[in-house]
């Protein structure tokens, strides 16, 4: 079955509360849960440490991602999403400020879906990722996750 | 061959043949005629006495009879015409078998007279022709042929008597013959006809034999006029003309011929005549064709005479020409192959001279085609030769004025350049040969050797060259003086090999004098360096030397020659040299590390920049949109304007750390330079430009086939700068024309991007390419100053140069290169 949250890695407060801004304001609140670093959403995904009691059969139906986040970079836990069996097809959405070069061709190598730069301009921002939620959440389709035996 | 004979009597036989057939037919119709004639007589002859028989019986013997006997009685022997006539005939037939005399009638009383077919036909003729009495006709009796003559006879008054009413007839008459035949005839009908009828056979039979008697004697007459004229002919012409050719022809077998005539030949008839004409004529044959003869044999010696005559002098003249032919082939290969160059001319007039001819080696002078300056005049042949000395010569060598004459000159045309050894002789009347030998590289190699003497004494002295020599028999050693100033050596010192190798530095006389031994033993020349200790001051000096051996003529090695510099002086120099290197090689590789260190710094700092230094600006731009949003009743207009200028600032905030990004990536992208069609790259940008501007009216005016080697990648960032600054530049204007070409600046090629905008003046043109720079107001054209710099910093790291020309108003054009280096 599809999944139904989206998971936001942000350390920035300042953009966590605009996101969830925007989410509040298309009514997808409900389906965004935020961590604040790479390690929190390792363990969020594989159900280990503060999130030991997640159903981890439940994922979600996409991570929006930050490269720069404290303790585990963004790139670290995109290649260990794409390590894992469980998680290797769950959609990963790069969501950064950077436009360099090297963070695009990173991103993609390691098996990003996207990469979306945050702008400054935060009406742009807004509609991004408006498009970016509707997208994953109602248009996107994926194959069926495989249980664990 | 056909005998006179023949051909005579051929033609006369077959006249006389065909004239006797004509003759014979002739007389064979003329007979047969009369013979017709006579048979017509006689059936005319024998009808008038059967007519007469029967007249006289019916007008003199029946009536005479009648009256004696009665008229009732009728005695058929005298008193019927037809009875009476009958057996007359029958009595004249005995005599005549053939001859038919009868009377008939289609309906006779007698059955004897009954008409024949044939008569029937002929009764009916005269019924149908009643004006008609006669006729005579060839009939066909038992298949016999008949000449008949008919005579109708029709019913008269007095006939009616015994042919009418039989009660009128004698009663004996009816009583014999019936009532009914023979009666009841009217008067003028055709009662019967009187036919007389004589067989044509007897007549012509009798005819044809008398006929064959005569042809017979006829040909018998014919045959023996034949024989006779044949044989006479024989005899008179034929066998004496046989005779004679025979005779003829078997004394043209023998060789000796007396009489040409047979001896038996008298002069009797024109024959003979001729024969003894043929004789005589033969005689005088025989003595012209010994005279003949005879003026042939002398003919014959005379022309062998002749021919013996002729035959030597032919021999003679091939061997002169052979010998002549020779000749002139050998001075001919002389010629052709003769490195001189061979000029012939003529003297036409007095100053006239004609080249005639050449030798191929004279075609690297005057050209690839001589032959077409065969007939030119020698001006011609060398122009550059008008009016000097040599034409002066070879005109009066030409005439005889001179002897042969030899100088050297140098000649100078489009064609040639070189210097020339010329000889000139007469060969004939007014004819010359001119030979040039082209001595150019030896007179060059004179040349040469005279400035290289001049060049070596030069070099010796400026280059503080000395000259040694070293006997090696004798061990003694010559310097020049500069050898002497070299070692600090007086002049008036006598040099000796161990005095030479007793100055040179401890550390290097092995290696010197191993070399010098090598250079006698292998007879090897050689470079060597050393030290040596100057006697005058003590120092050391360095010097470079080089030894060249001579050897005799048994290969022995006599004498080592060779020079030695004084290379103190460079060897300091290349020391220090090496010591700047080196120490500027030190240098480099630490600014090099330095660099590296800066260029990651940048990189670092680059990526920070990019990450963290615009999320503030986001949350700036973030937090005045949510109370541009959330309080917007609470706001006042003020307020709300205040917000809007701080996200409008914000975001140019954003723009300008992106611009900076952007032009740091330039600065440390690496380069990948690959052939780039620039003409594409421009229209491709030219379109979207366009794109992003649909209302603007835009002409791009693109110089089509323009290629060039770069990173495509900068380039395109370089050009989308230039000419986004054109269109932003022209949005004054109601139509911007906006140009990318290729033009040359003072000679050299260069890009160049034209627009008819706004421009600037020339005073700010050097603050265009530094970044954050503007010249013209924010609000007039926006922008963040530091696109120019990227274009400059592109255009540099491809090793070209970038400026620009404007006026104000006047439109702008910016100038770039690639690669000034190339």
């Amino acid at each position: 079955m599809k999944g139904t949250t989206i998971l936001l890695v942000e350390d920035t407060a300042d953009d966590e509360y605009l996101v969830k801004r925007v989410f509040t304001k298309i009514n997808l609140i409900n389906n965004l849960f935020v961590v604040r670093d790479g390690a929190e959403a390792l363990d969020y995904l594989f159900g280990t440490g503060a999130h030991a009691n997640r159903d981890t059969t439940q994922m979600p139906a996409v991570v929006f991602l930050d490269l720069k986040l404290p303790k585990i970079s963004g790139l670290e836990v995109l290649r260990r999403i794409r390590a894992d069996e469980r998680t290797k097809l769950l959609p990963v959405v790069i969501l950064s400020s950077s436009q360099e070069e090297q963070d695009l061709i990173q991103s993609y190598s390691l098996g990003a879906n996207s990469y979306v730069r945050k702008p400054v301009d935060f009406t742009e921002f807004t509609e991004a990722v408006q498009q970016l939620g509707f997208y994953w959440l109602l248009l996107n389709e994926l194959p069926l996750p495989r249980r664990r035996e | 061959m056909r005998s006179i004979a023949m051909r005579f009597l051929l033609p006369f036989g077959i006249v006389a043949i065909l004239f006797s057939i004509f003759i014979f037919r002739e007389t064979y119709i003329t007979s047969q005629r009369h013979a017709n004639d006579l048979i017509g007589q006689q059936a005319a002859m024998a009808m008038e006495f059967n007519l007469a028989i029967r007249e006289y019986v019916a007008e003199t013997i029946h009536p005479a009879i009648q009256d004696i006997v009665g008229k009732k009685e009728f005695i058929p022997e005298m008193m019927s015409p037809m009875f009476v006539s009958r057996s007359v005939f029958e009595r004249v037939q005995k005599k005549f078998p053939g001859y038919v005399v009868r009377f008939v009638s289609d309906k006779p009383r007698n059955p004897v007279n009954q008409a024949t077919p044939e008569e029937l036909r002929i009764i009916d003729f005269f019924r149908r022709n009643p004006q008609a009495s006669q006729k005579t006709e060839q009939i066909q009796i038992n298949g016999q042929r008949y000449v008949a003559q008919f005579k109708v006879r029709r019913m008269k008054t007095d006939c009616m008597r015994c042919h009418g009413d039989p009660k009128d007839a004698p009663a004996a008459l009816v009583k014999q013959y019936g009532a009914t035949a023979g009666f009841y005839r009217q008067v003028g009908d055709v009662a019967g006809l009187d036919t007389v009828a004589i067989p044509v056979e007897t007549v012509a039979v009798a005819m044809a034999s008398e006929m064959s008697w005569k042809q017979m004697i006829m040909g018998l007459w014919l045959t023996f006029l034949f024989g006779l004229i044949i044989i006479v002919f024989h005899l008179v012409v034929s066998r004496r003309l046989q005779t004679m050719a025979r005779h003829i022809r078997e004394i043209a077998a023998k060789s000796e011929i007396s009489r040409m005539t047979p001896l038996e030949i008298q002069e009797h008839d024109e024959i003979d005549v001729l024969s003894v004409a043929f004789d005589k004529l033969f005689e005088q044959l025989r003595a012209m064709h010994a005279s003949l003869e005879q003026r042939v044999m002398e003919r014959t010696a005379d022309l062998a005479r002749a021919n013996e005559g002729l035959k030597q002098e032919i021999a003679d003249r091939q061997r002169a020409e052979e010998a002549l032919r020779q000749s002139e082939e050998k001075f001919r290969s002389i010629v052709e192959s003769s490195p001189a160059a061979m000029h012939f001319y003529r003297l036409e007039s007095d100053t006239r001279l004609v080249l005639t001819g050449t030798n191929p080696a004279a075609e690297r002078i005057i050209g690839s085609e001589p032959r077409s300056l065969i007939g030119k005049t020698i001006e011609d042949v060398f122009p550059n030769l008008r009016d000097t000395e040599v034409l002066e010569i070879h005109r009066k060598v030409a005439r005889g004025d001179l002897g042969p004459q030899a100088f050297e000159m140098p000649y100078k045309d489009e064609r040639v350049f070189g210097f020339y050894d010329v000889r000139v002789f007469r060969t004939g009347a007014g004819v010359i040969a001119s030979i040039l030998v082209d001595i150019t590289e030896r007179k060059q190699a004179e040349q040469e050797l005279r400035a290289y003497s001049h060049r070596l004494a030069l070099a010796t002295e400026a280059a503080v060259m000395g000259v040694w020599e070293w006997d090696v028999i004798s061990n003694a050693v010559t310097w020049d003086d500069r050898m002497f100033e070299m070692y600090g050596l007086l002049m008036a010192e006598p040099m000796t090999y161990p005095r030479w190798a007793e100055m040179i530095h401890a550390e290097d006389v092995t290696q010197v004098e191993r070399q010098m031994r090598r250079a006698v033993t292998e007879k090897k020349a050689g470079y060597f360096n050393f030290r040596i200790i100057r006697a005058s001051d003590g120092t050391v000096r360095h010097i470079q030397a080089a030894a060249s051996v001579i050897a005799d003529e048994k290969g022995q090695v006599t004498n080592v020659v060779g020079v030695n510099f004084d290379i103190t002086g460079r060897k300091l120099a290349e020391e220090e040299i090496r010591k700047l290197n080196t120490e500027l090689e030190q240098r480099v590789a630490d600014r090099t590390i330095q660099l590296a260190v800066a260029n990651r710094e940048l990189e670092s700092f680059a990526y920070s920049v990019s990450h963290d230094l615009t999320a503030p600006l986001r949350g700036i731009d973030g937090w005045s949109l949510a109370l541009l949003e959330d309080y917007h009743d609470k706001l006042d207009e003020r307020a709300r304007q205040h917000l809007s200028r701080i996200r409008a600032e914000t975001q140019r905030m954003g723009q300008l750390i992106d611009d900076l990004l952007k032009l740091s990536r330039v600065t440390r992208a690496e380069m990948r330079p690959n052939p780039m069609d620039l003409t594409g790259l421009a229209e491709n940008i030219a379109l979207r430009l366009q794109e992003d501007f649909p209302h603007r009216q835009l002409e791009f005016v693109i110089q089509p086939g323009l290629a060039d080697e770069g990173d495509e990648r900068l380039m395109r960032i370089a050009l989308t700068n230039l000419l986004g600054n054109a269109v932003k530049f022209t949005s004054k204007r109601p139509t911007a024309r906006i140009e990318f070409g290729m033009t040359y600046v003072k000679d050299r090629p260069a890009y160049f991007v034209r627009d008819n905008g706004a421009g600037f003046d020339m005073a700010f043109a050097k603050k265009l390419f530094g970044a954050f720079q503007r010249i013209h107001k924010a609000s007039e054209f926006p922008g963040t100053g530091i696109g120019l710099a990227t274009v400059q910093r592109i255009i540099q790291r491809h090793g070209g140069r970038i400026w620009a020309e404007a006026q104000v108003n006047q439109g702008a054009t910016f100038y770039f290169t690639l690669d000034e280096a190339s």
